[in-house]
Parts: structure tokens; sequence; C-alpha cells
């Protein structure tokens, strides 16, 4: 009972601070304060110093803010453009015909920002004019987009899956091999619910795409195959081990910024913005991680998470019971908090009762990105529905009705993660 | 927004408005400083780019820059923190907003002045532990342990200095609420990755 006292004191701080609208970073490390000052005897100033230090002199962090500037790099030219462009005559003849562009669109475009917010709106921006010219049905449309955008956070290399790497302490390297089939596979899913919604209503479909001939397909896929060649570079250096997940980074910034060069995009102006966006992003996931730390060492201290492992099991709750209470968790969690925020929280407060339950973090690694994708478009506050109401001024309600179906194509991810749990770790066990 | 101000002064007592007008030019200083330090932090930056990648290449003839991972871990430490103000002033920290959207004026203005408070007395403490830190890293010469042994407050004074300098801009940030001043700087052209 004890344990729990303190562990509703910790949240009860917590979600006061958060909803003062104290910044998330500070809001841990009082957070932290509090637990070292109430529930522990330790000097907390030496302790703090100490964290700080060697959590941003953190060698295995410096990924971060080199993909975020990859990304940031890539942002700036062409590429949405030319993404629809050049896969719209591949695509564009399958049953469900262009919306398929905003499924491999944005798995593309997920590989490079990492971020799915900045993926929904950047693919959205160009998709649903055309899309919604061509007399595509807007529930198709809008539905596949937001389902989609979420795929920023699963594809490597995820932001948010080097966020969850560094706080858990589990190999950034392994976390993108992991990623690697759950994101195929939601890609899948999404463009089989299309060729099934489009089959189920053939009235409402356009008609197909007129078809271009190769060397036109070609042409309008110059900016296209140099991205996705960096992107499979990127990742492969990593899967076959020749590269770290940092080593790989600093290649992809040199590659965008050659690819950058070659389309005639990287202008001084665009290049000082690229860096100084990726900087000041670096420093704000950094500042998160820094509290996220922080709560994270006066939680050993405090011997909590051990107490709160022992109490879950002692309740009987089995594992798949575990998961779906944590599922619904997360989901009420993200009606408020952004991605990385939730993320930083369960690696502090909820992943050392995890593991000690017995899970696997890279696999949970893995579902808890899933679920953050679920939290994204959830009503009444997902980030994601908030960029598609700014792109096409729709009301909340009408686009969560049409992101429904992808809502629940998630949660049944979720549910075969759950079951079969080979689909995330078994690309990580062949190549370890 | 000067004419704004301009009219308002004319209502309101001479001493304040010269105390106003004073902290008015720290405040554009101010600015200054956090705009150079994260200019600093981008250079910072892109200097981690530029050793991995020269390290890799140096593998590539069986050379090896010594203690490179410490240089780019240290860069690292001193990028995140010297950006920290200037991350503040431009809107880009993560706070939750939805609870505070719901308040009414003037609370609403009441509330974020708190919440401003309350960080930045949590800033001014952790700059102090920081400051004692680094002073006693300085005092009992601690060195890294690579192959390259380096003072560690050289590097850790980039933390120090940061820390400090987000401190104050979340006491001026305060002062800007109190005086009805801008907070933060919007610019149109940066919504590449919010997260």
């Amino acid at each position: 009972m004890d344990s729990l006292f303190q562990a509703a004191i910790l949240l009860g701080v917590l979600f006061l601070l958060l909803g003062l609208g104290v910044w998330v970073g500070v809001a841990l490390l009082i957070a932290g304060l509090v637990v070292f000052l109430l529930f522990t005897s330790t000097p907390v100033d030496a302790i703090y110093a100490t964290t700080m230090w060697a959590a941003s002199a953190n060698w295995t962090l410096t990924a971060l803010p080199l993909f975020i500037w990859m990304g940031e790099i890539l942002y700036r030219t062409r590429l949405a453009e030319d993404l629809f462009s050049g896969l719209a005559p591949w695509l564009g003849r399958l049953p469900g015909g262009l919306a398929h562009v905003n499924v491999a669109g944005c798995g593309v475009f997920a590989a490079v920002s990492g971020s799915s917010a900045a993926t929904t709106a950047t693919i959205g921006k160009i998709s649903l004019p055309e899309l919604s010219n061509r007399g595509y049905d807007d529930r198709l449309s809008i539905g596949s987009l937001a389902g989609s955008g979420t795929l920023g956070l699963l594809i490597p290399p995820s932001v948010v899956m080097i966020v969850y790497g560094v706080a858990a302490q589990v190999s950034i390297n392994r976390l993108f091999i992991a990623g690697v089939v759950p994101g195929l596979m939601l890609m899948a899913m999404f463009s089989s619910y299309i060729i099934f919604w489009s089959l189920m209503n053939r009235q409402a479909m356009p008609p197909p795409e007129a078809r271009v001939p190769l060397g036109e397909r070609l042409r309008r896929m110059r900016l296209l195959i140099p991205v996705v060649g960096l992107i499979v570079c990127v990742i492969g250096s990593i899967y076959a081990g020749i590269a770290t997940a940092t080593e790989a980074a600093a290649l992809g910034v040199l590659g965008a910024l050659m690819i950058a060069a070659l389309s005639r995009s990287l202008t001084l102006s665009a290049f000082t913005e690229a860096l100084t966006g990726a900087t000041r992003t670096s420093a704000m996931i950094g500042f998160i991680l820094l509290g996220a730390a922080f709560l994270t060492s006066a939680m050993s201290f405090s011997g909590l998470p051990a107490d709160l492992a022992q109490i879950i099991s002692g309740s009987g709750l089995s594992t798949y019971g575990l998961i779906a209470v944590l599922t619904i968790f997360f989901i009420l969690l993200g009606c408020f908090l952004d991605g990385i925020s939730i993320v930083v929280l369960t690696t502090s407060v909820v992943l050392p009762s995890v593991i000690a339950a017995g899970i696997d973090p890279i696999w949970f690694g893995i579902y808890l990105i899933i679920v953050v994708e679920m939290a994204q478009i959830t009503p009444p506050l997902g980030f994601n529905l908030f960029v598609i109401q700014g792109l096409t001024g729709r009301s909340i309600v009408e686009i969560t009705r049409m992101v429904t179906p992808f809502f629940f194509l998630l949660v049944l991810a979720v549910v075969l993660l759950t079951l079969f749990p080979v689909i995330a770790t078994g690309l990580v066990e062949l190549s370890y | 927004m000067s004419k704004t101000t301009q009219s308002a002064s004319r209502e309101e007592p001479a001493p304040r408005w010269r105390l106003c007008a004073q902290a008015r030019r720290t405040m554009v200083l101010s600015r200054w400083i956090y705009t150079g330090c994260g200019a600093l932090a981008a250079v910072t930056l892109c200097s981690i780019a530029v050793l991995i990648v020269a390290q890799i290449a140096l593998r590539l003839v069986g050379q090896q820059i010594p203690s490179a991972d410490d240089f780019a871990a240290w860069a690292l430490s001193a990028s995140i923190f010297l950006a920290l103000p200037a991350t503040l002033i431009h809107g880009d920290h993560i706070r939750v907003t939805s609870v505070r959207s719901r308040i009414p004026e003037p609370y609403g203005r009441g509330v974020d002045i708190l919440a401003s408070l309350i960080a930045c007395a949590m800033l001014v403490w952790g700059s102090i532990a920081l400051f004692d830190f680094v002073q006693e890293s300085y005092l009992y010469n601690d060195v890294s342990i690579g192959l390259v042994s380096v003072p560690l407050w050289i590097p850790q004074l980039a933390m120090v200095v940061g820390s400090i300098l987000f401190a104050v801009a979340m006491a001026e940030r305060v002062v800007r609420m109190v005086l009805n001043l801008p907070v933060e700087i919007t610019d149109p052209n940066s919504s590449a990755t919010e997260i």
C-alpha cells in the first residue's frame, strides 16, 4: 500500500505540473526531485549534476540530432512533390488507385522525417488536393492519410525509437531492425483495407489512371530513387552491422546534402534553416530526455519499480492482461501528451516493472510505438487529427469517423504483435 | 507593437516607464545572447557530423581520430544545453496546452506566469547544482579516461553556461509576461519537425 501511495503522489505531482502547462522536461525534473526528497535520503544535487552530464554527453544519443538534421534537409527539397508524381503511375491502376500513394508516400517520407505530424502534413498537402480533384471519396483519402501518417514513428530511422532506445538503454540498432517488419506489415494492412474498401464501393471510385510509359515513370521518380536509395543504404548499413546508428546517421546527412545539392535546393538559407531547425528540435527532445533520465534515476533509488512489479505479479494479471491495461492507459495518456513524452514517461516509470514481469524491452519498444501511433489519431486530441483539420478545414468529428477503420487496423496490429512477438523480434534474432 | 506600448506609456507614471525601458533594452540584448548561443549550438551540431564522417573516412585508410567518440558526446552535450534558451524563445519546447487553453482569462495568464515561475525555480536550483559540480571537477582536476585526457571542466562548461542562460531566459519570460510583452518569436518556416 505504501508504494502505491508513493506512486499516486508521483503521478499527482506530474499531472498537476503538466496540466498547469509546465514544460514536459521541467515537469519530469521536478517529479524526480520530489521522489528524491520524499522517498530517499540521497544527496540530490550531486546526482542531478552527474545525471545531466552523463545523459547529455552520450555517444549513442548523437544519432538523434543527425537523423533529425537529415530529415530537415530532405524536407526542404522537392521530395514531397516527387513522391506523389513518382508513385502515382505505379500505384494508380491498383484497386483503390491513388489512395495507395498516401500509404507508400507516407512510408517513404516517414523513413526520412521520423515525425508523424510532419509526415501527415507534408504528404497531405500534396496528395489531398490531387485526390479530391480526381474525385476520390474523402473517407478513403483522408482516412488513409491519417492512418499512414502515423508510420512516421515506426519506420526506421525513427526519432521516437532513438528516444526509446536511449531512455530504456536498449540497442538502437536492434530497435531499428525490429521496426522493419511491423512497419511493412502496417503498410500492407492499410493497402489491403484500401483495396477491400474500393472493391466494396466501386460506384464511389473514380476511373483508373491512364497508363504511363516506363520511361516517363522513371523520369518522374528522379528525386525519389536517390532518396529511397539513401534510406536503404542507411538502414542496410545498420542491418549489415557495418555502421552504428550514429555513423549511419552522419552518412545520411552527407547523402541528404548531396541529394539536395543535385536537385538544386541546397541554398545557403535552406542549409542554415535546416541546421537551426535540427538544433532546436534536438535541444527540445534532449531536454525531455534529461528530465526522463533524472526521473529514472530517482525511481531506481526509491525502489518503487520493484515494488510495483511485485504488486503487478501479485495481482494475478496475465501478460496479455497487463498489455491490455497498458494499452488503454497509453491511449488515455495520448489524449493530452505527445508521443515522445509518453515514451519517456513510460521508460522511466513503467518500464522497470514491465521488464520485471518478463517482457522483452525490444518487443515492448515496438509495441509502445504502435500504441503511441494509435494515440496520435485518437479523438478528441490526436496530433495528426489536428494536422488534417488544418489541411482540410473539416471538423474533428468528421475526420474521426473517416479515420476509425485505420485506428482499428492499428488495434489489430497490436493484437497480432502481442500474439506473435516474432513479428518484431524475428528479424533481430536473424541478424544477431 | 511599438505603437501600443507608446500609448500605454503616456498613461503610466514616468519612473515606472523608465524602468520598463531599461528592462526592455536589457531584454533586446539578452535575445541576441540566446540567439548567439543557439548559433554556437548549431555549429557544434555540425561539427559532430564532420567528426563522425572524418572518423569513418580515416578508418577506411586504417587510421583514427583519438577519442573521437568522447568529442562527439561532449559536442552533443554542448549543443543541447547551448540551444535550450533559443529553443525556449522560439516556443519549441513541448508543453501541454490542452488544459491551459480551457482556462478563461485573466486566470489563464496567471497560470502561465505560475508555470514559468515554477520552471524558473527548478532551473535556478539545477544551475547551482551544475555549477558546483563543474567547480569540483575543476578543483579536483577530473580528466577524461580516453586516449586523450582532457580536463572535464572544459566540455562541462557549456552545460553550465547553457543551463544558467536557460534559467535567465525563463526569468525573462516571467518579466515579459508581467509587463505584457511578446514572449515567443514565432517564425512561419519552422514546422518541419513538430513531433
